[in-house]
């Protein structure tokens, strides 16, 4: 599992990790019971805070994409087609924020978009 | 406490060749004079061990190690008493066979002497070395010349009136032995426990 | 079990007063303790040690009063290395080796003579002809190998190459590899606190002015920098620490008093360190 930290940009470590963790889940690079590297041993790995990385692991508790087993570690929970779905659909609501405000700097109308639309899906 | 008395071993590990080439010449030498000073230097040996702490600044890092400040000041005695006993072994035997060849006084007299020696040089570390740690090296050293010069005086003194030493009534050999052993283990004692306070003290 | 517990700590000298310090650094973390030559930082941790005496407050180390008899072996567990090595001069490593043998009940040889390799450190040249390069590494050894459970490092790394230095830390971030392991590190040298520190705590002329999880520390502050004129839009709880000069100001600022739309930067803890100390205005 590949797990890059950014210093440069100014989101905190601990939602870096969060994100890459989940997108490694989503992606399927990390499979369903695949044991996760210890809060403590990827914390030096990667030379950062071991509160950061813990943080992180809970945040992925929290939102379902992980669990803990006592003593043992934490594992990649079942894919739950909820989240994935409830991922996809916020991606494309922020896509389709985007659209929307390009759209009103070269003056589309809603219709032209969603002939748009059928046009690309037809060639997709 | 017995990795510090190594710490002072292999400290003056370079000084003590020295030091025991003085000691087995000054013991081998027929004379009271020169038994006693033997003694008298080894049980200096501690004071150089101090000075050494004092340079490397020992203490500090002593401080952050599972001893306690009886077990360093213990230490430093122990040395002292260790130097004593082998001074004392080589004086014994130089003397001894000294006397037996026949050019020093007999065995008897030889024993007194030494144990007077030893006597004198275990009082010498009571009294000097409180005063080192309480003091420090440099102003300890000005003291125990002072003191050693005062002694000096005094054992030049007696030993005038060795030969003739009459006993008072009541008093044998032993009594006055085992009396003066008993005091010299009550002082080396209180010397401790002051040398403790002192350490203590310094720490503040 | 937090590895070590102050509260209350007070200590005067003649031109110096370490005032009412409070500070815990919980079991399993590393805490950088960060202030300039003088600021109390040596202070403290010889009073943690016990190696002088306090005017008041309470300090546990490792769940042990250390002004009980129980702290005697209490050391045991901890390593320490100060800012220079103290070892008498004419001793060789085997000779510490020696020592050390008979002082620490778990005195490790194989793991010092293991470091003395790792190092590259002569095991019969005497201590007064090693660099302070190499006698820093000896001591770092020697604090790593009776199995202690605390170390702590006052300005351990200080006057070391930067090669030598991030050995060091990554010897120190191994260490807290198991989770009954914590590392106090005293430095002022802020960039190597920032790589491998959980906490900071930052005392400045004998007073602690914060102590808190580095990662938060970066998220809370910005840095911003603005001509004068816009300057006056900032609102002054925002700011921590600023500095003016004849082309515009520099300021540390809280994140979240201040809108988006100012920008700020990423900090270093240095920053936060250095414009905390300057004070808010």
């Amino acid at each position: 599992m590949d797990v890059i930290i950014s210093n440069a940009n100014s989101q905190p470590i601990y939602e870096q990790i969060f994100a890459q963790i989940k997108n490694n889940i989503i992606s399927g690079r990390l499979k369903e019971g695949d044991a996760l590297p210890s809060i403590r041993m990827l914390a030096k790995d990667l030379r950062i805070s071991v509160i950061t990385t813990k943080r992180a692991y809970d945040e992925l508790e929290r939102a379902g994409y992980i669990y803990t087993v006592a003593a043992k570690g934490c594992f990649v929970a079942e894919k739950n087609v909820e989240l994935i779905r409830e991922e996809r659909l916020k991606e494309i609501e922020e896509h389709l924020k985007k659209v929307s405000e390009l759209a009103v700097g070269c003056d589309l109308g809603d219709k032209e978009i969603f002939d748009m639309y059928v046009l690309l899906k037809k060639e997709g | 406490m017995t990795g510090l008395l190594l710490k002072d071993i292999y400290t003056v590990l370079k000084q003590m060749k020295f030091f025991v080439l003085v000691v087995i010449i000054m013991a081998c030498l027929p004379g009271y004079s020169m038994l006693t000073f033997a003694l008298v230097y080894s049980a200096m040996l501690p004071m150089t061990a101090l000075a050494y702490d004092e340079r490397s600044g020992w203490d500090k890092l002593a401080g952050t190690m599972p001893y306690s400040t009886m077990d360093i000041v213990l230490s430093k005695y122990a040395l002292g008493y260790i130097m004593i006993a082998g001074a004392t072994l080589i004086s014994a035997l130089a003397q001894g066979i000294l006397a037996a060849v026949g050019v020093a006084k007999p065995v008897e007299n030889v024993l007194m002497q030494i144990a007077g020696a030893v006597g004198i040089a275990l009082f010498f570390e009571a009294v000097v070395l409180p005063l080192m740690i309480r003091f420090g090296v440099e102003k300890g050293r000005v003291i125990f010349i002072a003191i050693g010069a005062a002694i000096g005086v005094l054992i030049a003194t007696a030993y005038k009136s060795i030969d003739s030493f009459q006993l008072p009534d009541g008093l044998n050999t032993t009594t006055l032995t085992v009396g003066v052993v008993l005091v010299l283990l009550v002082l080396n004692a209180i010397s401790m426990l002051i040398s403790v306070k002192s350490y203590e003290f310094k720490k503040g | 079990m937090d590895a070590i517990e102050i509260k209350g700590l007070c200590k005067s000298y003649k031109d110096f007063k370490l005032d009412n310090l409070d500070l815990v650094l919980p079991s399993g973390c590393i805490m950088g303790l960060v202030g300039e030559n003088g600021a109390g930082k040596s202070t403290t941790i010889r009073l943690i040690m016990d190696a002088i005496k306090s005017d008041a407050g309470k300090v546990t180390v490792l769940g042990v009063d250390n002004k009980s008899p129980e702290f005697r072996m209490c050391k045991e567990d901890i390593g320490v290395v100060l800012d220079e090595a103290y070892f008498p001069e004419v001793l060789t490593p085997k000779n510490v080796n020696s020592v050390m043998q008979n002082t620490y009940k778990k005195w490790d040889e194989a793991c010092f003579f293991d470091y003395m390799t790792r190092f590259s450190l002569p095991m019969t040249k005497p201590f007064k002809d090693y660099s302070r390069g190499m006698k820093m590494k000896l001591a770092i050894a020697v604090a790593l190998s009776h199995d202690p459970k605390l170390l702590i490092l006052d300005e351990a790394t200080s006057g070391l190459d930067p090669m030598v230095r991030d050995e060091m830390l990554d010897i120190f971030n191994d260490f807290t590899r198991v989770e009954t392991h914590s590392i106090l590190l005293s430095s002022h040298i802020v960039s190597d606190l920032e790589k491998i520190c959980d906490y900071i705590a930052f005392i400045h002329k004998g007073k602690l002015l914060f102590c808190e999880e580095k990662d938060v520390l970066l998220e809370k502050y910005g840095i911003i920098r603005l001509p004068k004129a816009e300057f006056e839009a900032v609102p002054p709880e925002a700011v921590k620490g600023k500095k003016v000069t004849n082309f515009g100001v520099e300021a540390l600022i809280l994140r979240d008093k201040v809108s988006g739309a100012f920008s700020p930067e990423r900090p270093s803890i240095e920053d936060i360190i250095l414009f905390t100390a300057k004070g808010g205005n």
